[in-house]
């Protein structure tokens, strides 16, 4: 079993007509079962990297395999996003008018041969794991940051996916959330034999990555390997 | 996950709750003026075109710019009854009459079964007139206007009590407000006695219709003799009324159209980074865009319904606070609420034109940086 989950070689994304190089010849190579952390002032270009990696920007050269696949051989990148991808944003990006619950659900909408009952107890389920079980039928706008970030976790590990791209999780939320999301990832990778994509500024984050990876002004200085 | 759909669209209606409605105003309002426009003009040109196509001449006086000012002579009816070349020679006299304040028409006819084939009346309750009798048939509107129903008796312009023998219903609404009789006795309810509003015949098959019209004209100068695919097609109002209508039609279309288009545009740029969210975990894109068409669809489903419900009392308005009131139909054609679906329909889709550009379009790292 091949356990290279992402290979990345060269990748550059190059803003105002190149003046603004973000991402700047970037190679790394993720394994399944690790956390790691993507380390970096802000602007060096980590949201940039992240989103790249999950093609939701352009790249302007380099190369990505996904455990082994080029990109080009994705023919649909929704259910590709569905199935081996998860996201996490620094803002949690709920959206506003679902309950909670329902925003964990949206990520099962179209995984076809689900039944509908199932989604809706796996989302209750998801919710439960991030202690959300009690406020599953709140707006987004109606609890508090913490949660909604923990909604945000539940959402973006719903699918299972394999590789899972969290961009500053605990950037905006509470020590005590901070440490509960981590705890929950920590979980999540060894249990699961996935990989956890961190960007982040968090020197907690870095405690629990099996590996760190600096980044600055685009580039990728030299990958650090953790006992 | 057609419910979540289904219940975000309806959220973010209820989220921008003035701007929906503002929308719903619009459209609403739009399919209020097609209704009503289409209601009018069906009534205005469908129905003249309809009533004269049974028969090949029709007649009326000189001068006369409308049935109810022709008065043609009693005597000419009679001895246009004989004319070799004609057959069907059947005459119609309408007279105006007034009761409890509504204007209602007297209709007298000499053949009451081609009129009533011609116009479609339906008898509703009792039996027809019988002729030579004292008894008339009232029409739906008019049972409210003299208050009175079938077995009672009501005397009309200070003449002898006539009985009411049946109620009926026509498509030509003017009637429905009308008390059709015998020729005979409506002409004794006339102010002169001996004047009949309209003739109208057919020639025989053996003879051209412009050579017998010729030969009529000469023979009746003061009688006004067409023949009536001319009257249909020289009916230019009602050409020009129907190609109004439609261009005003297009023109309310494209208001409700970008009425919506506008509200959904703003909508969906301000959800631009909820459309990204959806789009990075998965949703394709078509899935995102039938969020905003949900939308679009209630709104424009919202306002037709409210418009087309609206239509209904506003027509009794006019018809009971204007004169218009006979070219006002009571009730609206099924034809025109099709036209109204669709045209909600169209307006639906319409307003998510936009944003589905905007949405396939969109660079979806862009669209969740955006704020
Ligand atoms: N859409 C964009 N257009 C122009 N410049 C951009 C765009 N997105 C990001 N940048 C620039 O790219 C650089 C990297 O940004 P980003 O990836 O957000 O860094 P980080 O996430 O590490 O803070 C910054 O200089 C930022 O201004
Ligand atoms: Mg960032």
């Amino acid at each position: 079993m091949n356990d290279t989950i992402l290979e990345v070689r060269g990748l550059s994304r190059y803003f105002d007509r190149g003046l603004t190089p973000a991402v700047d010849h970037v190679s790394l190579t993720l394994e399944r079962g690790k956390i790691y952390a993507l380390v970096g002032p802000s602007g060096c270009g980590k949201t940039t990297l992240l989103h790249c990696i999950g093609n939701l920007e352009n790249r302007d050269g380099g190369s990505i395999r996904y455990a082994g696949k080029a990109p080009e051989d994705i023919r649909s990148w929704p259910k590709f996003r569905r199935e081996f991808l998860g996201f996490v944003f620094q803002f949690h990006y709920l959206i506003p008018t679902l309950t909670l619950q329902e925003n964990v659900e949206s990520a099962l909408q179209w995984s076809g041969t689900v039944p509908v009952h199932e989604k809706r107890a796996r989302s209750a389920a998801l919710l439960e794991t991030v202690g959300l079980q009690h406020k599953k039928d709140m707006f987004a706008e109606n609890v508090s940051g913490g949660e909604r970030q923990r909604a945000a976790i539940a959402r973006a590990f719903a699918n299972a996916p394999d590789l899972v791209l969290a961009d500053e999780p605990t950037g905006n939320v509470d020590s005590k959330t901070g440490a509960m999301i981590l705890d929950y990832m920590k979980e999540y990778v060894r249990n699961e034999n996935k990989t956890i994509l961190i960007a982040t500024h968090d020197p907690d984050v870095e405690a629990i990555a099996d590996e760190i990876i600096p980044m600055k002004d685009g580039r990728i200085r030299s990958v650090s390997e953790r006992s | 996950m057609l419910k979540l759909i289904f219940l975000n669209a309806l959220r973010n209606i209820r989220r921008n709750m003035l701007r929906s409605l503002l929308s719903v105003f619009i459209i609403g309002s739009m399919v209020l003026l097609f209704v009503i426009l289409h209601t009018v003009s069906g009534m205005l040109t469908g129905q003249f075109a309809r009533a004269l196509m049974h028969y090949d001449i029709v007649v009326q006086s000189r001068y006369a710019n409308s049935p109810l000012g022709s008065h043609i002579d009693i005597d000419a009816y009679r001895q246009m009854q004989r004319e070799e070349g004609l057959k069907d020679v059947d005459a119609v006299s309408v007279i105006q009459s007034s009761r409890n304040g509504n204007g209602l028409w007297i209709i007298g006819v000499s053949n009451y079964p081609v009129f009533a084939a011609t116009f479609g009346i339906l008898l509703q309750k009792g039996r027809v007139f019988k002729k030579g009798s004292s008894e008339i048939m009232i029409g739906n509107n008019a049972i409210n206007i003299l208050r009175r129903g079938v077995g009672k008796s009501v005397a009309l312009n200070g003449g002898p009590r006539l009985k009411i023998s049946g109620t009926y219903s026509s498509f030509f609404t003017l009637l429905n407000s009308a008390v059709l009789t015998d020729l005979e006795k409506a002409i004794e309810l006339s102010p002169s006695k001996k004047s009949i509003s309209m003739l109208l015949a057919n020639v025989h098959d053996n003879r051209s219709v412009d050579a017998e019209i010729t030969v009529l004209r000469r023979r009746y100068p003061e009688l006004v003799i067409l023949k009536t695919e001319t009257v249909g097609g020289s009916m230019t109002t009602l050409r020009d009324i129907s190609a109004m209508t439609l261009m005003i039609s297009w023109l309310v279309f494209a208001t409700a159209a970008i009425a919506i288009l506008n509200s959904l545009l703003i909508t969906t740029i301000q959800r631009t980074k909820e459309i990204g969210i959806l789009s990075a975990i998965g949703w394709p894109k078509s899935m995102i865009v039938s969020i905003f068409l949900t939308e679009s669809m209630i709104l424009s489903v919202s306002a037709a319904l409210g418009g087309a419900a609206l239509a209904k009392p506003l027509l009794w308005l006019f018809r009971h606070a204007t004169s218009l009131s006979v070219y006002i139909p009571d009730s609206i054609a099924p034809d025109v609420l099709y036209k109204v679906a669709a045209m909600a329909l169209f307006v639906g889709l319409a307003g998510v034109l936009a944003p589905m550009i905007y949405i396939f379009r969109m660079n979806i790292s862009k669209a969740l940086r955006h704020e």
